[in-house]
């Protein structure tokens, strides 16, 4: 078990390498580059920015420079320093700028996880068992209608019947008065007041896919021989139930969890820009957008490392769920 | 699904006492399949909207050019079939007039329906010409206002006082197509190399695992504005999303052979597969012939998830501006145009195109559920 | 009913002085021969009162001053506005405190921290006259010194500004020399004649000579402090000046400039916390801010200031329609969305106040005269292509259905209110005329035996523009109808509509056939600071591949210029020629000889024809909160003229 994961923790540090090495290419591959996108606002704005300026700035954040020796100057800084550098377009380290947004994605993440197993795992297992029935349809129906109506215009549309019809203050996770105040009593409660909102948006996209999978996999395991062996000798049906079939079931479903905790950093950007949520999914965007290197490719770097946790664990989950699967193989 | 089995017996198959153990895999389960009525029902769905997607320029009332600077915003018209000659109902297909005018104070057209005006409407009106399929030169449409150029809304008017009802017709054909190869790429990749992955374990897996996480982790975003500003600039959009969409797919096969891998490391130990092993079969015929079969369903669960993912998908991308843009027609891009605050307060007809998308993925997925219920080998 | 932009607003622009529409002489009465006593607000009173201040005479410059508002308000409040992103410095919502001042209706240049100056009679010296006594935000005198450290160790240090001082400084490419004539006193001299120094001044790249307070400032200055900035540098990590200055101190336009609590400033609100990350920020207000209302009260009434982050426009628009925004910003008061805030006016607790835009065009068009593809310069250097292409655009159309009937049929010229307005040059071709559109363009684009127009290679002749589809949604829409009418003439056209982010890869490509973008700067004086907009020059681009001509015209103004790769200079048409002289001439120049060259630069451009335009822009407002009182009746919105900030917001208060 140990070496197991030692092991797979080694395997993983060439991949980072690569990954760092990679997207930072990627991100450096459209044409232009920050100042580019930085005239681009100004000229939005009104202004104009001169040549003169613009090489100054590309000379001053070191864009003048071949991409390879930007990514020497970035991953040397993390590496040697653990420094990941400033972003361009916060002009702050890369790191004061993720930090604080991170918790809160977490809370949220964690929010619309939780809902979208409490809601799904029950109502797939209940789907299995009663196919075809009154309840199935229902469920599946409200199931795939979440999945199916656009993520961002369910959330404009909640935010606006939020706003209209129950008065509620829409945008963000806060009331103003708590933006920047320190956390407190009233903050929490103010956020939980606040993230039921997204919390539903995110999770009802999520939700069918959970019902569907469980649902299929319980049904392809209900029909063996041993869940017959099992009800034969008498076995409590929901006993019988939880015991295995229902284990194994979620295997193919655990397997395609590891996304998780890329999820959790970059999931619901979408939902999170429309509902100006203050999550790292807006900001992870708005540097690939706007071409901020430093601060995108730290970002990407975080979220590999965060994949090949989540790989780790959800082979480690497999293998609790199902003993069938030896560390030794994987 | 085909009804057409390349392994089904030459003889004629009308032999009245032929037997339920003659018949083929695919056969029976094609009677399984149409037992399931939600699946049939969602089958009949799907199979219409490729109608639509297929002759847009037929069904569509006018072409998808057409537009009307007065009846900017225009709210739909209510259809009606007849109406009341002194107190005779008499058939007569119709909708009714806007008046319209304009309130700067509110900064909008207040219109209202107009009850002396009445817009005749019937089958098989002659419009502006048009190729269908590209090949049948016409001018004929189902249905239409009989005086050409009325105002005909019966999903509302656009900002530019274009037919809703029309653009979500033409927006069909985008929508429906474009998903699909990306999708088919992705099922043969991922099941391809999670099976290998799956079957041989130890080094194989390892070196596949640890690709497909670096595949995951390179970013998609960045890599779509970068492909996007690479494509040249002279070929049309269309086929600029369609380019983006393959390689995309080729990258997007990851998950699903990760799904396909957790079930072939639970499924290796199992004794039949040793058995064909043992029998000198070699890794392909394996996982196509013995073990693919056997989890069938749980592919096919995630197909038609996959397939109104990319429809979605490309309703995301749409949004984000880094999709199909205008001029292109897809229900990504009409949502796109109507997301914002102003059409849900005062125009929600435009999120019609909306309703499209919800019937077109449930309809997908209640088919895909009559599939993988029918496929599966267990059920009798 | 939304009003007409009131011309009047901004017709008397043109005053008949030595320069146009500024004195050459001004000197404000002044607020010591009407006050005796000085008001301040309670807190403020407060802190004087426990000794931590001193008391508002000392806290005021001798001669403060007066901005003379609608009403007498009260002290107290927050104004909340929000804040899309990095650019805070945006002067527009708040940092407008120049040197000398837009007046509110943007008619004539007023004192400002400047109390008054004079010009001398060839206008080749400015002599600005400071406020005595007058302090920087942490109670430091604000004298000559400040803005000498200014020209000096900033815009004229190549250690932090790499490329030089900005071009709004210079006059034919020569510089000032800036010197101190006593503490209180500063002059800028050049030897020839600049006849908008003024103008710029007032404008957004004048900010930047009253932002380094040179006794706070010494500390980030690598010569002054090498040891002291070596230290700062290392803790941020970085080994380049330029690049930590930008990052760290900043100047106009940088978020920096605010993000140190400690750096005083002359603005009417200061920060109090850093800015930079965060959610939600607010200022105080600044004791020693220099001016006070017509009862000899200090300004500003309102006390703080707030910028909520909002990011994505649908949110902005949210907040403001649930009151919690004090007065909507400039990107969301669209005419489209004129119905959402009118609808909300009673939840959101606010009046809808219109704006007049200082845009002469709501889309200009340009094509590529330098094309590298030779048959398509040709053609795009033919006017009657381009007079073709105008008729075939049905603007009334595209008024009624874009902009609800507001706005009228325009081409990229001076507007109606602008003392260089030029009839000829606004409205020829404007008319929609499918039949002159196809005579003109059959006399340089000819169709085929299949009726297909070709170029003067024999070869079909398509060509794309490029839009940049997130900018202006309304571009979008009006191209996709221009789209159907060029069509109808034959026109093989390919719109492209560019996600923000990859317009700015298309709009500077070497082959790109033409390129739209928004007209600014067309009111009042504007036009005579904005002939480089005219000469479709923006800074490093142009709508449309212009590199030739503006090589030949960099070439002539310094021979020994270098040029940016692969641009060979290209010898314009003399008329044209011509122009490219008057816009470096026009500077120069002060008077009636100024005006006569500004009438011979619109004539040149009526009759050359050089850019497309399609209508004024109209129907634009802001929403204000229902108690904010103070607010000009109209806003003006613009660039140069950096609306709404001129309106002082330092006189705005909230009823009671």
């Amino acid at each position: 078990m140990l070496s197991f994961v030692i092991r797979r923790t080694f395997y993983a540090i060439p991949a980072l390498i690569a990954v760092s090495f990679i997207s930072f290419m990627v991100i450096a591959l459209p044409p232009g580059d920050f100042v580019d996108r930085l005239a681009q606002e100004r000229a939005a704005l009104g202004d104009t920015m001169t040549a003169t300026e613009i090489q100054s700035l590309r000379a001053a954040y070191g864009l003048d420079r071949p991409v390879l020796t930007q990514y020497w100057t970035w991953i040397s800084g993390i590496v040697l320093r653990g420094d990941f550098g400033y972003s361009f377009s916060w002009n702050l380290p890369v790191s004061e700028v993720i930090w604080p947004r991170i918790g809160l994605t977490v809370v949220l993440s964690v929010a619309s996880l939780l809902f979208i197993w409490v809601v799904a795992i029950p109502i797939g297992i209940y789907s299995a068992v009663r196919r075809y029935s009154v309840g199935d349809y229902v469920f599946t129906f409200i199931g795939f209608l979440g999945l199916a109506i656009p993520n961002f215009l369910l959330a404009l549309a909640v935010m606006y019947v939020a706003f209209t019809v129950f008065g509620q203050h829409v945008g963000g996770l806060f009331s103003p008065q708590y933006v920047e105040a320190p956390w407190s009593w009233g903050k929490v409660m103010d956020l939980f007041a606040h993230l039921w909102l997204p919390m539903i948006v995110l999770g009802t996209a999520g939700t069918a896919n959970v019902i569907r999978v469980i649902r299929a996999n319980l049904i392809d395991e209900v029909r063996k021989p041993y869940v017959t062996a099992a009800r034969a000798k008498g076995m409590v049906e929901t006993r019988l139930l939880l015991k295995y079939p229902v284990r194994h079931a979620l295997n193919p479903f655990v397997s395609s969890q590891n996304d998780i905790f890329v999820d959790i950093i970059s999931g619901g950007t979408i939902v999170a820009i429309v509902m100006g949520l203050q999550t790292t999914g807006p900001l992870l965007l708005d540097a690939l957008r706007t071409q901020d290197m430093n601060m995108a490719a730290s970002f990407i770097l975080m979220l590999s490392v965060l994949v090949v946790l989540g790989t780790l664990l959800s082979d480690l989950v497999l293998g609790w769920l199902d003993p069938r699967i030896r560390y030794q193989q994987g | 699904m085909t009804s057409i089995d390349p392994s089904a017996p030459l003889a004629p198959t009308d032999d009245p006492v032929r037997g339920l153990g003659n018949e083929s895999q695919w056969q029976l389960t094609w009677r399984k399949f149409v037992r399931h009525r939600l699946g049939v029902a969602g089958g009949i769905v799907v199979l219409l909207i490729y109608v639509v997607a297929l002759i847009p320029e037929f069904l569509a009332p006018v072409t998808l050019e057409a537009y009307n600077p007065r009846y900017t915003l225009a709210p739909p018209q209510p259809f009606a079939l007849g109406v009341q000659v002194e107190g005779d109902w008499q058939f007569r297909p119709h909708v009714k007039g806007y008046e319209a005018v304009i309130d700067y104070n509110s900064g909008r057209r207040i219109f209202t329906i107009s009850d002396e005006e009445i817009i005749d409407i019937g089958l098989f009106v002659r419009g502006e010409p048009y190729r269908l399929l590209g090949l049948i030169e016409s001018d004929l449409r189902l249905f239409g206002p009989l005086n050409a150029g009325d105002p005909f809304y019966l999903f509302g008017a656009d900002r530019l006082g274009r037919d809703n009802f029309s653009r979500t017709i033409y927006g069909t054909r985008i929508s429906m197509t474009i998903g699909l190869v990306g999708v088919a790429i992705s099922l043969v990749l991922g099941i391809l190399i999670g099976g290998i992955s799956g079957l041989f374990g130890g080094l194989v897996d390892n070196l596949i695992q640890r690709n497909i996480e670096f595949i995951q982790s390179v970013p998609s975003i960045p890599l779509w504005i970068g492909l996007a500003a690479a494509i040249p600039a002279n070929i049309p959009p269309l086929q600029v999303y369609f380019l983006i969409t393959v390689i995309l797919s080729i990258l997007g096969w990851t998950s699903l052979a990760r799904v396909v891998r957790g079930r072939f490391l639970a499924m290796r130990s199992e004794d039949f597969v040793k058995a064909a092993r043992l029998d000198g079969c070699g890794p392909v015929r394996v996982i196509f012939r013995h073990m693919l079969p056997s989890f069938v369903s749980h592919i096919i669960a995630v197909v038609t998830l996959a397939i109104p993912g990319m429809i979605l998908a490309e309703t995301a991308l749409s949004y984000l501006g880094i999709g199909l843009r205008t001029p292109i027609v897809s229900w990504g891009v009409l949502l796109q145009e109507a997301q914002n605050v102003r059409t849900i307060a005062s125009a929600p007809w435009l999120l019609l195109p909306g309703a499209a998308v919800v019937i077109s993925v449930l309809s997908l997925n209640f088919l895909g559920d009559g599939l993988r219920d029918a496929a599966d080998p267990y059920d009798d | 009913m939304i009003k007409k932009p009131t011309s009047a607003m901004l017709a008397g622009l043109l005053a008949a002085t030595a320069i146009s529409g500024v004195p050459a002489m001004a000197q404000e009465t002044t607020a010591s021969a009407m006050c005796s006593v000085f008001g301040e607000a309670p807190q403020l009173a407060d802190r004087v009162a426990s000794g931590d201040l001193p008391p508002v005479e000392q806290r005021l410059p001798k001669e403060p001053l007066v901005i003379r508002a609608a009403e007498i308000g009260t002290y107290g409040g927050t104004l909340v506005d929000s804040w899309g992103g990095g650019n805070l410095a945006d002067q527009r919502h708040f940092g407008y405190e120049p040197l000398v001042r837009w007046s509110v209706d943007g008619s004539e240049v007023v004192p400002a921290i400047a109390k008054g100056w004079e010009i001398s009679e060839d206008a080749t010296r400015y002599t600005f006259f400071l406020r005595e006594g007058m302090k920087w935000s942490d109670g430091h005198p604000f004298t000559a010194d400040d803005i000498l450290y200014w020209w000096d160790r900033v815009e004229n240090n190549p250690k932090i500004m790499t490329g030089g001082p900005r071009g709004e400084f210079a006059v034919d490419g020569e510089f000032p020399a800036v010197t101190k004539v006593d503490d209180f006193t500063v002059r800028f001299e050049w030897t020839k004649p600049n006849g908008l120094f003024l103008q710029h001044m007032a404008g957004p790249y004048g900010q930047r000579v009253v932002q380094f307070p040179a006794h706070y400032m010494e500390r980030f200055d690598i010569d002054a402090n090498p040891e002291g900035v070596a230290e700062l540098m290392q803790a941020a990590g970085t080994t380049n000046y330029a690049s930590w200055w930008q990052g760290n101190v900043g100047s106009y336009n940088d978020p920096a400039q605010f993000n140190d609590p400690d750096r005083p400033s002359v603005h009417g609100w200061i920060a109090t916390d850093t800015i930079l990350g965060k959610e939600r920020i607010t200022f105080v207000r600044n004791p020693y801010y220099f001016a006070v209302d017509a009862d000899c009260q200090q300004l500003p009434y309102i006390d703080n200031r707030t910028w909520m982050h909002t990011s994505d426009a649908e949110v902005t628009l949210l907040q403001v329609i649930q009151g919690n925004i004090t007065i909507s910003p400039r990107n969301i008061s669209i005419p489209q969305n004129r119905a959402v805030f009118f609808d909300n006016q009673d939840a959101g607790g606010y009046r809808l106040v219109n704006a007049t835009s200082c845009d002469y065009n709501t889309a200009v068009l340009n094509f590529s005269v330098n094309h590298t593809d030779p048959v398509r310069a040709e053609v795009f250097q033919s006017k009657d292509f381009r007079v073709g292409v105008s008729h075939a655009i049905n603007r009334q159309e595209i008024i009624d259905t874009v902009y609800l009937g507001q706005g009228e049929p325009f081409q990229p010229a001076p507007l109606p209110n602008s003392p260089f307005y030029n009839e000829a040059m606004a409205k020829n071709y404007t008319e929609f005329d499918l039949d002159q559109a196809n005579q003109y363009l059959d006399r340089i684009l000819p169709r085929n035996e299949n009726g297909v127009r070709v170029g003067p290679d024999g070869e079909p002749f398509r060509f794309t523009v490029d839009i940049n589809a997130d900018f202006k949604p309304d571009t979008v829409d009006a191209f996709q109808l221009i789209e159907r009418t060029w069509q109808q003439v034959g026109l093989d056209v390919t719109i492209r509509y560019h996600a923000n982010e990859l317009f700015g890869n298309f709009r500077s490509a070497p082959d790109r056939d033409a390129v739209v973008w928004v007209g600014e700067n067309g009111c009042g004086q504007l036009p005579l600071l904005n002939l480089d907009r005219f000469m479709n020059h923006y800074g490093y681009w142009s709508k449309g591949n212009w590199d030739g001509w503006a090589a030949w015209d960099t070439l002539r103004l310094n021979p020994g210029a270098t040029l940016a790769d692969g641009v060979e200079p290209v010898t314009p048409p003399e008329n044209i020629q011509r122009l490219y002289e008057l816009r470096s001439i026009i500077p120069t120049r002060v008077g009636e000889e100024q005006e006569a060259l500004m009438k011979e630069f619109t004539d040149l451009h009526a009759e050359e024809f050089l850019s497309i335009g399609l209508a004024t822009p109209a129907g634009f407002y802001r929403s204000v909160s229902n108690d904010l009182r103070n607010v000009p009746e109209e806003f003006i919105e613009g660039w140069l003229y950096p609306g709404p900030a001129p309106s002082n917001f330092a006189t705005y208060y909230f009823a009671q």
